[in-house]
């Protein structure tokens, strides 16, 4: 059989193809833009991340998401390169062991990015339950009258409920993702759709929708159906605020640096355009250059006008000292034992208008891209893990795959991690250590830019670099790849280091050096354990990642 | 014994020199080629002026007689094209004559075959057991050019000693496609094939099965759904294996079942008892994929190690 790069050659008047047969992957290109706008995750960033940059009150947070949405772009042409010359699942793992050696691909990938997602997925179920879930069932059983539906949509929100959202959540998880790629697409691809249907209306809403019009929207809801004690919600929590000592200002009153520095808060959701590197093996076409610059840069350019609108008609609607303010006291005037509901996302979108009819349509419709991004967590981690028990560092076993091409004992085992993290996450002390995904994303990611960087210099890489399509693309005589690696490669090392130096993110902490460094030791504890294991049973892992020399 | 498997290289001089190197890299004393040798196609490259050139991979590529129209040769070839040196005249007869391609195609085949195996000759170890057996991709002119070579066990249709006790199935007949291929058969035909070799089989607790195309519906074998006009559906795909491969794998168990076919359908699974694996092609990459199997006299499979070298 025959393979799609050759039959693009065929369209040129010197190449003559005989009749021979061929083959696709089970993702098309579009397939794999959807997935990776998903990946970055615009219901996290609504509903989770944009909050958080309140820490730096200062930041204007729509220029903050164009400047770090265009710092990834040069990461997104590296990733973009690898994936058209060396195709697989597993990407991430694959281009590092490959090009570095098998020690720093499995090393960088497996805490960061395979056992990464156990906890990834954790985490994005968390604002399904408390900032959708939660808010849409007890507003609705007020409005209705249904007390057990107002008790329910309480429940949710504590650890137990979030504990059994979760859990259910995983099995339509495992469902999906064990059902094959070609089942996975289609799901993903209709509910893209109707929750495009649902942001757009969303948008609508809020560019009719007055600022006045939504404060008594705001203070209705808060006073009627949470009882709150106040008919000027709005002015209590900006009150609440700036008795508290927040320093809330105008957008006009931000500044640059403040903007910059919400990038390593906004590289949570934005690093996951290179998420899709995962699944590079299973999507059609992509050894055609321009198709995997569009999953990549397409993706995150779409992120920044969805992202960045959202943002901008958020804060013009809200008022940006509304709402920071509303988010420092949510994250640090006392959570729910200050305020009864999240003070955003859900609250909201309902407060745009006060009929239930509105809130169910743009709740459910948006409610779509929920039902499938975190699916993907299961995804990219179950492929890391397959291409690495393909080159048995893990058991074989994880390389099986089912009669419909999905690695159905990797998901097996990826789901009962993920439960045992859940547990550890809702009932343990897990949930201090969810801010170092953040790290352990960009490493993981900035490792494999630094191969791509590497890729036409190291000897053993530099032939199969020039030989492929992407070897003629230079400028001034450095090769693109190296380019772009360079450039991305100084904002990573920004990113990085505000995490490790930089009290305000929450990661320079001894709980986070303890969890970071402790993993990183077991992966290494891991891989020559089993090395050892395998040469002892006659299998040398040295040369699965060595290239065979022609002579 | 340590037996190197790899399959579906389409006319790769880099990846057959891998495969050859296989031998002293992986330590290998049975190297087996799994099928669909044969590349896709001619690249005419034009003689103009003192040059040459060429429409490559989208890449119009300029050389001067010497290194660089050298360098420029050993390109398409490692990606598994045939480079001819055609004027216009000749150019234009293949677009028009099918009977002119084809015999130009098979003259870079044979050629190219030719080239290979004295390669192999050089190169060779004494006691290396070097097997290639053919895929539905290979014309039937090939079979008499590996035929004739001393150096190889070319074992297509027949079962083969492997060494120590174990012996190896060879087919690389497939089921029927919609390319119409060189060797394509019936399922019928298959299981009938397949029966006749595999009661010839001494110990099927021994016995590798090399055959080139995939068990039906085993993950190892997704392939696309295509068209009218043959074009690939987007994003769906479906089991395109043999019944009668899984069906004589179920029935027969031998010890290990080694496929190719589907390129991007590499994997791992089981039949029964029967580990059966595809290694997959990544050959216009520049990577051979392949698997290392150690067996044992005494402990049948020991390990296997699916490699990207």
């Amino acid at each position: 059989m025959s393979d799609t790069t050759v039959e693009q050659a065929g369209s040129t008047k010197s190449v003559f193809l005989r009749q021979s047969s061929g083959l696709v992957r089970a993702f098309t290109w579009w397939d794999g833009l959807i997935y990776n706008i998903y990946a970055i995750s615009v219901v996290a960033a609504c509903s989770l991340i944009f909050t958080l940059t309140f820490v730096f009150p200062g930041a204007n947070l729509p220029l903050g998401i164009v400047i770090a949405c265009l710092a990834f772009v040069p990461g997104c042409v590296v990733y973009a390169m690898l994936t058209t010359i060396m195709p697989r699942a597993g990407g991430d793992y694959v281009w590092q062991s490959r090009i570095l050696g098998g020690f720093w691909g499995f090393w960088f990938v497996f805490f960061p990015l395979a056992v990464g997602a156990t906890i990834f997925i954790v985490s994005n179920v968390l604002p399904g339950a408390v900032a959708f879930l939660s808010p849409l069932l007890y507003v609705l059983g007020t409005e209705l009258g249904i007390s057990s539906l107002q008790q329910f949509g309480n429940w949710i929100a504590t650890s137990g409920g979030q504990f059994w959202f979760f859990v259910v959540f995983l099995a339509w998880a495992a469902f999906v993702v064990g059902s094959g790629m070609r089942f996975y697409a289609r799901v993903q691809r209709y509910l893209f759709f109707i929750g495009m249907i649902g942001l757009v209306t969303w948008l609508v809403g809020m560019l009719i929708v007055s600022h006045d019009a939504f404060k008594t929207n705001f203070n209705s809801i808060l006073a009627n159906q949470y009882h709150w004690g106040t008919t000027d919600a709005y002015g209590k929590i900006l009150a609440d605020a700036k008795k508290a000592g927040f320093s809330a200002v105008s957008l006009s009153g931000t500044n640059l640096g403040d903007t910059i520095l919400i990038g390593p808060i906004l590289a949570y959701i934005f690093a996951g355009v290179f998420w899709v590197g995962n699944l590079s093996g299973e999507i059609g076409g992509v050894r055609q250059f321009g198709l995997s610059m569009r999953i990549y840069v397409g993706a995150i350019l779409s992120a920044m006008v969805i992202c960045g609108l959202l943002g901008f008609l958020m804060i013009n609607l809200t008022g940006n000292e509304f709402y920071t303010s509303a988010s420092y006291m949510w994250w640090a005037g006392g959570g729910s034992t200050y305020i009864p509901v999240a003070p955003w996302l859900t609250l909201i979108l309902m407060s745009l208008s006060q009929s239930p009819a509105w809130w169910l349509w743009v709740l459910l419709t948006f409610g779509c891209w929920f039902m499938i991004w975190p699916t993907n967590n299961v995804v990219g981690g179950t492929r890391y893990v397959f291409a690495m028990a393909f080159d048995r560092i893990l058991p074989a076993r994880f390389a099986s795959v089912s009669g419909k091409n999905s690695p159905i004992f990797a998901i097996g085992v990826y789901v009962v991690v993920s439960l045992v993290m859940g547990w550890l996450y809702y009932f343990g002390n897990l949930a201090s250590i969810i801010l170092d995904q953040a790290i352990l994303l960009t490493a993981g990611f900035a490792v494999t830019i630094l191969a791509g960087t590497l890729f036409p210099y190291l000897p053993a890489t530099r032939q199969r670099y020039f030989d492929s399509p992407l070897g003629k693309y230079k400028f001034v005589g450095i090769p693109l790849i190296t380019l772009m690696g360079v450039l991305s490669l100084i904002y990573f090392a920004f990113l990085l280091g505000e995490y490790a130096f930089n009290p305000t993110y929450g990661t320079n902490n001894l709980s986070s050096a303890a969890f970071l460094g402790g993993g990183m030791v077991l992966s290494a504890v891991l891989y020559f354990g089993t090395r050892m294991y395998r040469q002892r049973h006659g299998v040398n892992m040295r040369r699965v990642y060595e290239e065979i020399p022609e002579e | 014994m340590e037996l190197y498997f790899c399959t579906d290289i389409h006319g790769s001089d880099k990846m057959w020199r891998k495969f050859l190197s296989a031998e002293k890299f992986y330590r290998a004393n049975v190297l087996v080629l799994g099928g669909d040798v044969v590349g896709k196609g001619l690249v005419a490259v034009h003689p103009e002026g003192r040059g040459y050139w060429t429409d490559f991979l989208g890449e119009k590529l300029m050389a001067r007689p010497g290194e660089e129209l050298d360098e420029l040769l050993r390109r398409i070839r490692a990606f598994g094209m045939y480079p001819v040196v055609a004027t216009d005249v000749e150019v234009g007869l293949w677009e028009t004559n099918p009977q002119a391609y084809e015999a130009a195609f098979q003259a870079a085949v044979t050629e190219s075959v030719h080239r290979w195996l004295a390669e192999l000759a050089r190169r060779k170890t004494p006691d290396t057991r070097i097997i290639v057996t053919c895929g539905n991709d290979d014309p039937r002119y090939v079979d008499a050019i590996f035929q004739s070579c001393s150096d190889i066990i070319f074992g297509e249709n027949e079962v083969t000693d492997l060494g120590e006790g174990f012996t190896m199935l060879n087919m690389g007949w497939s089921n029927v496609t919609p390319w119409n291929t060189h060797r394509e058969a019936t399922e019928e035909e298959l299981a009938a094939r397949i029966e006749r070799m595999a009661l010839s089989v001494p110990d099927m607790e021994r016995c590798v099965f090399n055959i080139h195309v995939p068990p039906y519906n085993s993950g190892l074998d997704n392939g696309p759904v295509l068209d009218s006009e043959m074009r690939p559906a987007p994003g769906q795909t479906v089991p395109v294996g043999s019944h009668a491969v899984r069906e004589g794998i179920l029935r027969f168990q031998p010890l290990l079942s080694l496929h190719g076919h589907v390129h991007e359908s590499r994997g791992v699974t089981k039949l029964g008892r029967t580990v059966c694996i595809n290694p997959g092609s990544s050959y216009t990459e520049g990577v051979l994929q392949g698997v290392l199997v150690r067996l044992d006299k005494e402990k049948g499979l020991v390990s296997y190690s699916p490699m990207q070298g």
